[in-house]
């Protein structure tokens, strides 16, 4: 169903014009806010959104959760993997809450991941995956129903910190855009396969 | 009409912002992920706007009119140095940016851009990075609190498209300000009324506002916006 939500025809378009920068492979363009695409929101579709952040969410955690476990990362590293963390943990509970599930473990796991040895690497793959999250978060929020688009704002603009604050940490600049540009399941989950975030 | 970047970023700036992003990026092996500057914001004529969402669009601009001049004024002032006065250009860049795209979706309903007395704090840099700490925070929770009273599916996109990244720009002064990005796992909305108090507070506008004039404190402002 989240395919029938898709914005991704028009992310194409704005690639092709060359108007769009790489995202681990998912283009983001400057969008026309008539052409944006969706059902109107419904309680179902909220299951299914969230859902599908869920998921997003557990992987997140994982991530984060491996990284403190090797705890091979050090200084303002650690800090923000204790931190981030703990913020994706609370946002899966949120969310499986909202959604009525458990918790429930990641679909991934990140065992023996070599960014968990190098710094850059880790910062790369950190900032890739915030970067996405904020992009799938703001690519659902017309989706949604008025009480599950407030969770979601919520969640939003705390990933938007991570993404910043690990971007800072690599030295690349942490709020350079105009604006976040949101993109659908489909551009998110192939970003994120392209970075061997999703599966 | 749809608004893209070329038109709104006249100066070049967010674009010259984005290229440095991706300078910078080649230090990480390329691979943290640059965002196109893009907002995606219809360039419908203000007649097509709902009368709700226009209200929404004015207030939200009224808080995008102050950043701006902020930001700006700190800019021309130069007092800034280093790292925080970098950060000034990028983020007085992207704030006009967004003024302007609301300027352009309202039409000849945007309101006027107040006069601004931000008294000393765009010259001193602590003063300045607590305020504009400050204004980034209440744009976070501002922009939230509007979230579910935007009638329009494009408008709303638009409006979080924008919300989080003030909340990239608020974490960015966290840092310069030696302090944690995050402060809880949640960001909180904020109400009209609240955010309106909290500006008329601080006295930092001055005419042609919809702060009440018995919140103003000054009549001359010792800059404008």
């Amino acid at each position: 169903m989240l395919k029938s939500l898709s914005r991704r025809r028009l992310l194409v378009t704005a690639a092709s014009a060359g108007s769009a920068a790489a995202l681990g492979g998912a283009g983001i363009g400057v969008l026309g806010g008539a052409a944006v695409a969706r059902t109107p929101p419904s309680p179902e579709q909220d299951e299914r959104v969230l859902t599908f952040l869920l998921r997003l969410q557990r992987i997140e955690h994982a991530f984060y959760e491996e990284a403190a476990r090797v705890g091979a990362l050090q200084g303002e590293l650690a800090e923000y993997i204790d931190v981030t963390r703990a913020n994706e943990s609370d946002h899966v509970e949120a969310l499986a809450k909202t959604v009525g599930v458990e918790s429930g473990p990641s679909p991934m796991r990140f065992t023996g991941d070599p960014a968990f040895q190098d710094d850059a690497a880790f910062v790369a793959k950190a900032g890739a995956l915030e970067d996405a999250v904020v992009a799938a978060l703001n690519g659902q929020v017309t989706n949604l129903t008025p009480d599950r688009l407030m969770l979601v704002c919520g969640i939003a603009s705390v990933e938007a910190r991570h993404a910043a604050w690990i971007r800072d940490i690599g030295k690349a600049a942490p709020a350079a855009s105009a604006a976040d540009v949101g993109l659908d399941a489909d551009a998110v989950t192939d970003a994120l396969r392209g970075q061997r975030l999703w599966r | 009409m749809t608004i893209d970047l070329s038109r709104i970023d006249r100066d070049g700036a967010v674009r010259e912002a984005q290229d440095a992003l991706l300078s910078r990026g080649q230090l990480l092996g390329g691979a943290l992920a640059a965002v196109v500057a893009g907002l995606a914001i219809p360039g419908a004529a203000s007649a097509q706007v709902d009368k709700r969402d226009a209200s929404v669009l004015t207030y939200l601009l009224s808080l995008e009119y102050l950043q701006d001049a902020f930001y700006t004024e700190a800019e021309r002032l130069g007092a800034l140095r280093g790292d925080v006065s970098a950060a000034t250009q990028v983020l007085g860049r992207v704030e006009r940016a967004h003024v302007q795209a609301f300027r352009e979706l309202l039409g000849s309903a945007a309101p006027a851009r107040p006069r601004f007395d931000f008294q000393g704090a765009t010259e001193d840099e602590l003063a300045f990075l607590r305020t504009a700490l400050a204004l980034e925070e209440l744009g976070i929770g501002a922009y939230a609190g509007q979230a579910t009273r935007i009638q329009s599916p494009e408008v709303l996109q638009s409006a979080m498209d924008i919300h989080t990244v003030e909340a990239r720009q608020a974490a960015w002064l966290r840092r310069l300000l030696d302090m944690r990005p995050t402060e809880g796992s949640f960001d909180q909305p904020r109400a009209r009324r609240s955010v309106v108090g909290t500006i008329a507070s601080k006295g930092f506008i001055v005419t042609r506002s919809e702060i009440p004039k018995t919140h103003r404190r000054r009549k001359t402002p010792r800059f404008t916006g």
